[in-house]
C-alpha cells in the first residue's frame, strides 16, 4: 500500500469572490454521434468563452437513492437533492434529477462540470451483466483464471466457493510466442494462428477481447500486435491490453483485472455516451467527469477505456468529502468512518491523502473474506469493509455468546423497528431501545419507528442469556462496536498506523450514532461529523481533482538500477497518464508525482519512496535511494537491515491537474447561520454503558446549532439523515463548514 | 477475588485478542524474507495464559499447526521454568517433538511480564526456508542428516540478541539472509503480540488471563462436544497402504474411529513402525491433521484454542510412523500426515453418511526446490508448489487445483521465472481428471517446467528436489463416485520417482500431471445441465459424458 496525496487543494479563504471560467472541449467518442443530437441547436465551441460557468454539480448513484449536490461557485451556496435510483438505466435518475433542478432554477447552461459517481461497474461485475468477452493469453495459461492462487480463503470451510471466471473456458484461448521476464523475446508471436483465433471469436459474436500475455509489463509488443489484428478484423470490437490496464507482475491478478475491464467496457462506454448525449440535448456545455476508485476524477473518454478504475466510485467520494472537511478543520490525518444499513467502511487518511491499495477484489463469495473475490488490482482507496451496519442481525452462537452480523435484515424486511415484518433483532433496534434514535423523528419524521417491536425482539433474544431488553441492547451495541474496532485495529496495523492518533470523521446513516463508541474503543479522542453527512459521496465528487495514476513493473536490484532508463520509463508513463486527463483550462497545469515501490530482496512487502520530478533524477544516486528506503522502512517497522540487498518493484506516477479552477469553493453548508446558544428541543431517556439507570438526555436539532454551541454529554443531536450520540463525558461544538466536533 | 466475566466481556475480550494475533500475522508476512511464510502461509501466531493454555490463534494459520501449537508453550515451560525467565527474553527451538514436528519449523516463544509476574506466553511458529542438511529430499535416514537442531534456548536475553545463536544459524543454512530475516520477523511478530496484549490488559483492567482462558476454552469444548452428540455412536475402521520411493515394503496406516456420545477416539494402533526415510510423523503432527478434518466437519466457526481439542482423543503407538521417536527423520512428514484426513473421512463415511469428503489430488502437497546459479553466477533458491483437485462431497463439486489439507498459495509463474532460470511452459487443467459422480471432483493440473538455455539459462545444472505429490496412491471417490487419473512425474518424458534430488540441465522439461479429486455419488445421478456445462467448458470430454455420465439425454 502507499499513501496517495490526492491533492485536494485548500479551500479559498475568500469563497465569495471565486468565479472560475472554464473553456470546454467537445467530447468525442469513437463511435459516431447520433444524427438526432447533431441536428439540435448547439453552441459552437468558439462561442464558449462568452459563457460564465458558476455551477458545479456532483451526482452519486447509490443503491436506493441518487444524490445531487449543486454548488454555486459565485455565492458558495450548496443545494442538496435526492432521487430514487433507476436500476434498469441509472442515467434516467440522473437526468430526471437534473431536469427537476432545471425546472426550479436553470443551472445546466452555467454548469462547468458534472462529476459522476456510479455503481454501474461494480454492479455489472456482481450481477454478471457485462459483455460477451474473450481472453487471448499465452498458450499454457488459458486456465489461470480458474487455477487462481490455489489457496483456500477459509481454512475450516470445506464447502467454500469462488466466483466463476467472467469469461468461460471456451472463450479463453492461448497464442504461442514467449517473452522473458527481462523483456527479451524468446519465441515470436504466431500471427497467422492468432488471426485464425480472432476470426473464430468474432464469428462467435464476441464484443470485447482481453489480451494478457506473460511478462507483457516488460515488453508489450505482442499485445499491441494482437490489438492491431483485432482492430483490423473488426474495429467495433473492444480491446483491453493488460500492459495498459495493469502493467504489473503476477499473471493471475493481471489477467483477472484485464478481463474485468474488457467485460465492463462496452457497457460503460454506451452508458456514458447516453448520459453525455442527454446532457448535450439539454444545452449542457460543460464537461462530464467520472469518479475513480482512488479518488481523482477522469474525463469520460478515459473512464470508458478503463472502467475497472471506477469500481469504488461512490465510496471514494465519501472519503474525499471527509478529507475536504478535515482539511478545513486543520486535520491532515484522520479515519473516515462510514456506517450504513448493511456494512461499515473505514479508510485511513494520512497527510491529507487517502490510503490506496492495489489489492482489491470484487464479487466476493464469502462476505468480507479476502481471497474469495475477483481481483481487480487497479488503485482503489483502501476502504476496509466490515459486516456491521444498522441492519446487521444479532444472534447467539454455539458458544452462548452474542454475535452481530454479517447477516443483515437489509431494507426489506429491515430491522424490527421498521415495522416491515422484520422480527430478528438488529443494531438499529438496539439503538431505538437505548433511546438513541427517536421513533417519531426518523428520516425527519417521514418514517415512524415501532419501538415496541424493537423491545419485543430484543427481549426474545435476551431471554436465552437471561438478559433484559436493555442489557441485550447494550450487548448488541458493544459487540457491533468491538467488531468494527477489532477490524480497524488489524487494518491500521497492517498500514503501520496507530488508531489513537486518528480522529474519526463519521458519516452515513449509522456512523454518527456509533462514532463516539468506536472512537473510545480505538483510543482516539476526537470525532468529526461533517455537514450533509447523508450525501457525503456526492459532496466529495465536486471537490476531487482530475488525476490519473499508472504504474510499470521495474524489478531490479538497487546496485543495477539504470536511472536513465528509469527516467525514460517515467516520461513514457507521464505522457500516457497526461493523455488520460481532460484538456487544460486557463491557469491549469498537469503536475506529476513519481514514486517507486522498493523492498528488501526476498520480502513481499513494498515501501513507497518519493522521487524528484522530471529532470530531478540526475540529482539523486542509487545509494541515496537505498538510504531513503532504509529510512522509510525503519519508520514503518522500527528496524532496518544494512546487510540485505534492496530492489525496486514498481515505478508509479500520478498526473494531476492543478490550478485555479480546482480550488474548493465550499462555504458553509449549514442551513442556518445561527450564532445563538443552543437550547435542547426535547429531553429523552437514554441508556449508556456504565450507568444502571437511564439518563435524562437533552436532544438538539443540528440545524439550530452554531459556532457558539458547547454541548456536554450525554446529549443527542438529530438531523434528517442521521443522529449523533454524545456520551457522558464527551463535549460537542460546531466547527468550520458547520461540522460537529466532539471531544472525548 | 474479581467478579466473573459477563458474556459481553468474554465476547469483546475474545474479539480483541483475535485482533492482536491477526495484527501479528500481518506483521509477520510483511516483515518476512522468504516465500515460505509469504506465499506458503506456513505459520501461526498464538497467545497463551500463564499456565500455558492457548486462548487464540491467528485466523491465517496453517492447518498443520493446529494440533501442535497448544502444546508448544506447555512443552517449553517444562524445559524452561518461569524462574529462569526475565522480561525481554525470547526463546526458540526447532525440536520436532517439543514443537512442530520437523526441524524446518522454528518456534519463537516470548514470556509476557506484567509488572514482575508472567501473565502470558506468546508463540509464533513458522516454516524456515531451510535449516541446512539435505535439500528437499526424503532420503535422510535419521534427523542428523536433516540439518541444524536448535535446543530450547534464549535468542534474546533481557532484550539483547544472542549473537552466537544467530551465528550458528547463519553458518548452517542456504540463503542465511532470508532464514535469519524470517527469524527476525517472527521475533517482531511476537513484539506486536506482547504490545497488543499489554495494551488490552491495561485498557480493559485485566490483570489475569486465566479466567478468560477458562471461559474461551470451556465454551469451545462444549460447542464441539454438542456437535459430536449430533452424530450417532459407532465405531469404524479404515486403512491404507502407502508405497513410498525407497522403501521395499508399503507403509500401513490403520485407524479405528469411535464416536462415543460427546467424544471421538482416533486409535491408530496397527500402523507401521517408523521408517528410515524422512516421512515420519510426530504425535503432535498426527494430532494436527486428524483433528483438522474433524473441526472442519463439526465446528468450523469457532476460532481454534486449547479447548477445541479436548473432545478428541488420539492414540498412536510409540515408535510407529505416526508417533515416531527420536532420532527419526521427519522432513517430508506431510507425505503421510496429509493422508490422515482421508482415513478419518473413510471411517466417518461408514458412520455418518453424507458428511465426509472424497479423496483429494492435492494430498500430499507437491513441493519442489530449485537450487543453482544464474548464467552470471548469482545463486538462486526457489520454492514451487502446486496442487491437484479437491474431492467432492454431499454438498457439491470439488474445487479444481486447490491446496488441501494444507493451505499454501502457489507462486505465480512470472515470479518463478523472475527468480530462477526456468520457463513455466504450461499450467493447465486436465479434462476428465475430476472423479465422476453426482458431484464431480475438482480438476487436477498439468505443469511443465523447462530449463532455459544460453545466457537466460543456468550456469551448470540445477539441483531439483521434488517432494510429495499424489504419485503413489490412487484418488478414490465416495458413495459410488469415481476416482481420478493416474498421475505422472517425468523428465523429458521419462518417468522418475519423487522424493529425491535430481539434476536438470538446459532444455530439460520436468512434467507434473497432478490428479483431481474423487467424485461423490453415482455419476448417472448428476444433473444433465451440469454435465452439459462441463462438456461445453471442456472439463469433461464427450467420451466421458457418454460413457460415465450416461449421456446428455434426460
Amino acid at each position: 500500500m502507499q499513501l496517495l496525496k490526492d491533492g485536494v487543494t485548500n479551500g479559498s479563504t475568500d469563497d465569495s469572490g471565486y468565479k472560475p471560467t472554464c473553456h470546454r472541449d467537445v467530447t468525442r467518442f469513437r463511435n459516431a454521434r447520433s444524427a438526432r443530437t447533431c441536428s439540435r441547436k448547439r453552441v459552437r465551441r468558439e462561442d464558449l468563452s462568452k459563457y460564465e460557468f458558476t455551477t458545479r454539480v456532483g451526482t452519486d448513484i447509490g443503491g436506493t437513492f441518487t444524490d445531487f449536490v449543486y454548488l454555486n461557485t459565485a455565492t458558495g451556496k450548496v443545494t442538496l437533492d435526492k432521487q430514487l435510483t433507476t436500476p434498469e438505466d441509472p442515467s434516467k435518475a440522473v437526468i430526471s434529477g437534473l431536469d427537476k433542478q432545471e425546472a426550479a432554477s436553470p443551472v445546466l447552461q452555467s454548469t462547468s462540470d458534472i462529476t459522476h459517481g456510479t455503481t454501474l461497474v461494480i454492479n455489472a461485475l456482481i450481477e454478471r451483466k457485462g459483455s460477451k468477452t474473450a481472453l487471448l493469453t499465452t498458450a499454457g495459461f488459458e486456465d489461470a483464471l480458474e487455477i487462481r492462487r490455489e489457496v483456500r480463503y477459509d481454512a475450516y470451510d470445506l464447502n467454500l466457493t469462488f466466483p466463476s471466471p467472467l469469461t468461460p473456458r471456451r472463450r479463453r484461448l492461448g497464442v504461442s510466442g514467449r517473452v522473458h521476464t527481462s523483456g527479451e523475446e524468446i519465441e515470436p508471436l504466431d500471427i497467422e494462428a492468432t488471426k485464425a483465433l480472432i476470426d473464430g471469436l468474432i464469428e462467435d459474436g464476441v464484443e470485447s477481447v482481453a489480451v494478457c500475455l506473460l511478462h507483457s509489463y516488460a515488453n508489450d509488443e505482442h499485445e499491441r500486435v494482437i490489438e492491431e489484428l483485432v482492430n483490423a478484423r473488426d474495429s467495433s470490437v473492444h480491446v483491453s491490453l493488460s500492459s495498459q490496464v495493469l502493467p504489473e507482475v503476477r499473471e493471475y491478478e493481471r489477467t483477472s483485472t484485464t478481463v474485468a475491464n474488457a467485460y465492463t467496457q462496452p457497457l460503460v462506454e454506451s452508458y456514458l455516451q447516453r448520459l453525455d448525449e442527454a446532457l448535450k440535448e439539454r444545452e449542457f456545455l460543460g464537461k462530464l467527469y467520472v469518479m475513480q476508485s482512488a479518488g481523482g476524477v477522469l474525463p469520460l473518454e478515459s473512464a470508458a477505456r478503463f472502467p475497472v478504475r471506477m469500481v469504488e466510485s461512490g465510496p471514494a467520494g465519501g472519503v474525499i468529502a471527509a478529507i475536504a472537511v478535515g482539511e478545513r478543520l486543520g486535520l491532515e490525518d484522520l479515519l473516515a468512518f462510514d456506517m450504513g444499513g448493511t456494512t461499515a467502511k473505514i479508510c485511513p487518511v494520512v497527510a491529507g491523502a487517502a490510503a490506496v491499495t492495489h489489492n482489491y477484489e470484487v464479487a466476493r463469495t464469502a462476505h468480507f473474506r479476502a481471497g474469495s473475490g475477483i481481483p481487480v488490482s487497479t488503485p482503489v482507496m483502501d476502504l476496509l469493509e466490515i459486516g456491521t451496519g444498522g441492519g446487521s442481525i444479532a444472534h447467539i452462537d454455539s458458544l452462548d455468546l452474542l454475535k452481530v452480523g454479517p447477516e443483515s435484515a437489509g431494507s426489506v424486511p429491515g430491522p424490527a423497528a421498521y415495522g416491515g415484518g422484520g422480527d430478528r433483532p438488529t443494531v438499529t433496534d438496539a439503538d431505538v431501545v437505548l433511546g438513541y434514535l427517536d421513533p417519531a423523528n426518523f428520516l425527519g419524521g417521514e418514517m415512524k419507528l415501532d419501538a415496541d417491536a424493537a423491545v419485543r425482539t430484543l427481549e426474545r433474544l435476551g431471554r436465552r442469556l437471561s438478559m433484559s431488553a436493555i442489557e441485550t441492547a447494550h450487548a448488541i451495541r458493544e459487540a457491533a462496536e468491538e467488531d468494527m474496532a477489532a477490524a480497524a485495529r488489524v487494518h491500521l496495523a497492517g498500514l503501520g498506523l496507530d488508531p489513537t492518533s486518528l480522529p474519526l470523521v463519521a458519516y452515513g446513516g449509522a456512523g454518527p450514532v456509533h462514532a463516539v463508541g468506536l472512537a473510545s474503543r480505538l483510543g482516539t479522542s476526537r470525532v468529526i461529523v461533517p455537514p450533509a453527512a447523508g450525501v457525503s459521496s456526492a459532496l466529495g465528487l465536486i471537490v476531487a481533482p482530475a488525476t490519473f495514476e499508472t504504474s510499470q513493473t521495474y524489478k531490479v536490484k538497487s546496485e543495477r538500477i539504470d536511472l536513465r532508463e528509469v527516467d525514460r520509463l517515467y516520461r513514457y508513463m507521464e505522457g500516457f497518464a497526461a493523455s488520460m486527463l481532460p484538456p487544460l483550462a486557463d491557469g491549469q497545469e498537469v503536475k506529476f508525482a513519481r514514486w517507486v515501490d522498493m523492498r528488501y530482496v526476498g520480502q513481499g512487502f513494498e515501501v513507497s519512496i518519493d522521487l524528484p520530478p522530471n529532470g530531478g533524477l540526475n540529482s539523486i544516486s542509487t545509494s541515496r535511494l537505498n538510504e531513503d528506503f532504509r529510512d522509510a522502512y525503519e519508520s514503518r517497522f522500527g528496524r532496518s537491515y544494512d546487510d540485505v540487498t534492496v530492489e525496486t518493484v514498481n515505478l508509479r506516477v500520478r498526473a494531476t491537474i492543478s490550478g485555479e479552477s480546482q480550488q474548493l469553493g465550499l462555504v458553509s453548508l449549514t442551513s442556518s447561520k445561527s450564532t445563538m446558544r443552543e437550547s435542547p428541543s426535547a429531553i429523552r431517556k437514554a441508556y449508556f454503558a456504565g450507568y444502571d439507570r437511564p439518563l435524562e438526555c437533552p436532544v438538539y436539532a443540528r440545524n439550530l446549532l452554531g459556532p457558539e454551541s458547547d454541548i456536554r454529554g450525554p446529549a443527542i443531536i438529530q438531523e434528517r439523515e442521521t443522529t449523533t450520540v454524545v456520551s457522558p463525558g464527551a463535549r460537542a461544538g460546531v466547527g468550520e463548514l458547520g461540522a460537529l466536533v466532539i471531544d472525548l | 477475588m474479581t467478579a466473573p466475566l459477563t458474556g459481553i466481556e468474554i465476547e469483546t475480550h475474545w474479539r480483541r485478542l483475535l485482533s492482536v494475533v491477526d495484527e501479528a500475522a500481518t506483521a509477520l508476512v510483511q516483515a518476512s524474507f522468504s516465500s515460505a511464510i509469504r506465499d506458503f502461509l506456513d505459520f501461526a501466531c498464538a497467545i497463551f495464559d500463564s499456565n500455558g493454555k492457548m486462548l487464540v490463534q491467528s485466523t491465517q494459520s496453517t492447518p498443520g499447526l493446529m494440533g501442535i501449537l497448544p502444546f508448544v508453550v506447555p512443552n517449553i515451560m517444562s524445559e524452561f521454568p518461569q524462574s529462569e525467565l526475565s522480561p525481554g527474553d525470547v526463546l526458540i527451538t526447532n525440536d520436532p517433538w517439543l514443537a512442530s514436528g520437523h526441524l524446518v519449523d522454528i518456534s519463537v516463544v516470548t514470556p509476557v511480564f506484567f509488572g514482575d509476574r508472567i501473565v502470558a506466553y506468546i508463540a509464533c511458529a513458522a516454516h524456515a526456508l531451510n535449516v541446512g542438511g539435505r535439500l528437499a529430499t526424503i532420503e535422510s535416514k535419521n534427523m542428523y542428516e536433516e540439518g541444524l537442531k536448535i535446543p530450547v534456548c534464549k535468542v534474546m536475553d533481557r532484550g539483547q540478541p544472542q549473537e552466537l545463536v544467530f551465528e550458528f544459524l547463519k553458518w548452517n543454512v542456504w540463503e542465511p539472509d532470508k532464514v535469519v530475516g524470517d527469524l527476525r520477523a517472527q521475533i517482531a511478530a511476537n513484539e506486536v503480540m506482547v504490545n497488543g496484549l499489554l495494551r488490552f490488559m491495561r485498557e480493559g483492567k485485566v490483570d489475569d488471563l486465566t479466567p478468560l482462558a477458562g471461559e474461551i476454552c470451556d465454551r469451545s469444548e462444549r460447542s464441539l462436544r454438542s456437535a459430536i452428540r449430533n452424530w450417532p455412536n459407532g465405531r469404524a475402521a479404515s486403512g491404507v497402504e502407502l508405497s513410498l520411493p525407497g522403501l521395499s515394503e508399503p507403509v500401513r496406516l490403520s485407524l479405528d474411529l469411535e464416536i462415543l456420545d460427546d467424544e471421538i477416539v482416533l486409535d491408530y494402533t496397527g500402523t507401521a513402525d517408523q521408517v528410515s526415510l524422512a516421512v515420519n510423523v510426530t504425535l503432535n503432527m498426527t494430532r494436527s491433521y486428524s483433528f483438522y478434518i474433524l473441526k472442519c466437519l463439526l465446528d468450523p466457526l469457532v476460532p481454534n484454542n486449547e479447548g477445541c481439542l479436548r473432545a478428541v482423543r488420539i492414540i498412536a503407538p510409540e515408535g510407529s510412523v505416526l508417533n515416531a521417536a527420536k532420532p527419526a527423520p521427519t522432513w517430508g512428514r506431510t507425505m503421510i500426515a496429509h493422508i490422515l484426513p482421508e482415513l478419518v473421512n473413510e471411517s466417518l463415511s461408514k458412520l455418518v453418511p453424507g458428511h465426509a469428503l472424497a479423496d483429494s489430488g492435492a494430498a500430499p502437497l507437491a513441493y519442489c526446490n530449485f537450487v543453482g546459479e544464474h548464467y552470471d553466477g548469482t545463486p538462486f533458491f526457489s520454492i514451487i508448489s502446486f496442487h491437484g483437485g479437491m474431492g467432492a462431497s454431499a454438498s457439491g463439486d470439488g474445487l479444481s487445483c486447490i491446496s488441501f489439507p494444507a493451505n499454501c498459495a502457489n507462486i505465480p509463474a512470472e515470479i518463478i521465472e523472475n527468480e530462477a532460470p526456468i520457463l513455466v511452459r504450461s499450467k493447465t487443467l486436465i479434462p476428465d481428471s475430476g472423479g465422476v459422480g453426482m458431484h464431480r471432483g475438482g480438476l487436477g493440473q498439468q505443469v511443465q517446467i523447462e530449463v532455459l538455455d544460453g545466457t537466460l539459462g543456468p550456469k551448470g545444472p540445477i539441483l531439483a528436489g521434488v517432494r510429495g505429490g499424489r504419485f503413489n496412491l490412487p484418488v478414490k471417490g465416495l458413495d459410488g463416485g469415481g476416482g481420478s487419473i493416474t498421475p505422472e512425474l517425468s523428465v523429458n518424458g521419462v518417468a522418475i520417482q519423487g522424493g529425491r534430488q535430481i539434476e536438470l540441465r538446459a532444455g530439460d522439461v520436468l512434467n507434473f500431471t497432478l490428479p483431481g479429486g474423487g467424485g461423490f455419488g453415482e455419476a448417472t445421478e448428476r444433473e444433465k445441465s451440469l454435465v452439459r456445462n462441463d462438456l461445453r467448458e471442456g472439463v469433461v470430454t464427450e467420451e466421458a459424458a457418454e460413457e460415465q455420465y450416461g449421456g446428455l439425454a434426460g
